[in-house]
């Protein structure tokens, strides 16, 4: 489970997890591509396959053994890795464009962060759930209030029972197993993503029912039931919606006048 | 007729000992009977060609803690796989385990099933993180179909700072390269 603290589950390299995106990552984090994902880890690691506040002391004990690098380092031999800018150019004259890198690559030149957030919502593309999901986590996590954040988890939680959908260029499959178990795998890395958007989000809120949403599902997530799972969120859906509005107008944050742009915006890059 | 309750073993049947775990008399006859009926079966790790990382005996980690690495990358525990390809964090040098020699020793082996079992019942009877982290962990440990080894070594005369090297000496004797 090395691979549990490598890029590949980091929040700052968003369009990838385990079995999701192969090839090249981006971290938004160092602004940089990252050639072997899998292999390449920082002590800023932010895991996505499990809300931050239950894998803190794993998180720290992480930082703490790569503390005496600056960016980026290789897992296993723990040698420095050099930054790498993303060059459009480069990819296209290598035929290594990959559309989620190549928008993540984006990020710092729109204005305000926020935007390019929301506007990653929608659609059942699986890897592009995974991003949207990983962004605003990162957004939360760096703004470290949910009131710039309550709009953006609204927009996950919207999407929380709909099936990722994924094609075959996106999965990564291990060895001995089979296409279709990489997309299992792939569904759970999606909806464990989603969740713990949740979860982080009842976390910087005080909202105990979001911080703990894993025990509203009856059992369906600890079964791997999807069918009965896409049901029991489908009803969460609607209650979890509730319980963030109704907790934001109660702290007068709800699209509070005279305009409605999130207070706390990032500053910019 | 068993006065250590913790670790006793109860019979041998093909290389697979069984062990009384203590008084849990709900569950007692279930597990006797999965670790009964289990046949015998090799688990395997994948790791350095050196030999198999040593685990840190100093740490006291659940099992749903160990298979998430919910509190560092490294427990008492020693993570294997039914499959042999399937556990290779460390290094890509294939080992199988000794069960005859974990059992003469009196380490124990929690098997597949029973890890799994273990881990559903933590995600209904833990406390909320303890919950959250057994969900998570039910996931890995069925896609690498991991089992584990619960070492029962004595490190009461070991030095703190010496207890990984030790570990990594007395862990050679338990696996064979394959």
């Amino acid at each position: 489970m090395e691979q549990l603290f490598s890029c590949r589950n980091c929040i700052h390299n968003c369009g990838q997890s385990l079995t999701i995106g192969r090839g090249s990552g981006y971290c938004l984090k160092h602004d940089s591509v990252i050639l072997e994902p899998g292999q390449t880890t920082c002590k800023y690691l932010h895991r996505k396959d499990l809300p931050r506040f239950v894998v803190d002391e794993a998180i720290r004990e992480h930082a703490a053994e790569f503390a005496n690098f600056s960016a980026l380092v290789n897992l296993r031999t723990k040698k420095a890795i050099q930054r790498l800018p993303y060059s459009e150019k480069f990819v296209w004259e290598k035929q290594i464009f990959d559309p989620i890198v190549h928008m993540l690559a984006q990020y710092y030149k729109s204005q305000p962060s926020w935007v390019f957030v929301q506007a990653l919502s929608g659609g059942v593309d699986g890897r592009r759930a995974l991003t949207h999901s990983a962004l605003v986590r990162r957004y939360m996590d760096r703004c470290a209030t949910w009131v710039s954040s309550y709009r953006l988890v609204l927009s996950v939680v919207q999407e929380i029972s709909i099936e990722p959908c994924f094609d075959s260029e996106s999965l990564v499959v291990e060895n001995g197993e089979t296409e279709d178990d990489a997309r299992e795998e792939a569904r759970w890395d999606v909806v464990f993503a989603r969740i713990a958007s949740v979860q982080e989000y009842g976390f910087h809120s005080g909202v105990e029912t979001l911080m703990w949403a894993t025990d509203q599902l009856d059992g369906a997530l600890s079964e791997l039931d999807w069918p009965r799972l896409k049901s029991e969120l489908e009803t969460k859906r609607k209650q979890w919606t509730k319980d963030i509005i109704d907790h934001a107008a109660t702290e007068n944050v709800f699209f509070p006048p005279p305009d409605d742009s999130p207070p706390g915006e990032e500053p910019p890059a | 007729m068993f006065t250590d309750r913790r670790v006793q073993p109860l019979v041998k049947r093909h290389s697979v000992a069984v062990y009384y775990q203590g008084p849990q008399p709900d569950h007692c006859y279930q597990r006797w009977n999965l670790l009964v009926n289990t046949p015998h079966r090799e688990y395997y790790r994948g790791d350095r060609a050196a030999g198999v990382t040593a685990p840190n005996l100093s740490k006291e980690h659940t099992y749903a803690e160990h298979v998430v690495r919910a509190r560092g990358k490294r427990s008492q525990f020693t993570s294997l796989s039914l499959d042999r390809l399937k556990i290779h964090d460390f290094g890509d040098t294939t080992y199988q385990v000794l069960r005859d020699t974990l059992d003469d020793d009196a380490h124990e082996l929690v098997e597949h099933e029973r890890l799994l079992e273990e881990l559903r019942r933590v995600a209904t009877e833990s406390d909320k993180a303890g919950r959250a982290r057994a969900i998570q962990a039910i996931r890995y440990s069925k896609r690498r179909k991991e089992g584990l080894v619960n070492w029962r070594f004595d490190i009461s005369g070991i030095d703190r700072k010496d207890l990984v090297t030790w570990a990594f000496r007395q862990l050679k004797k338990y696996f064979r390269k394959v």
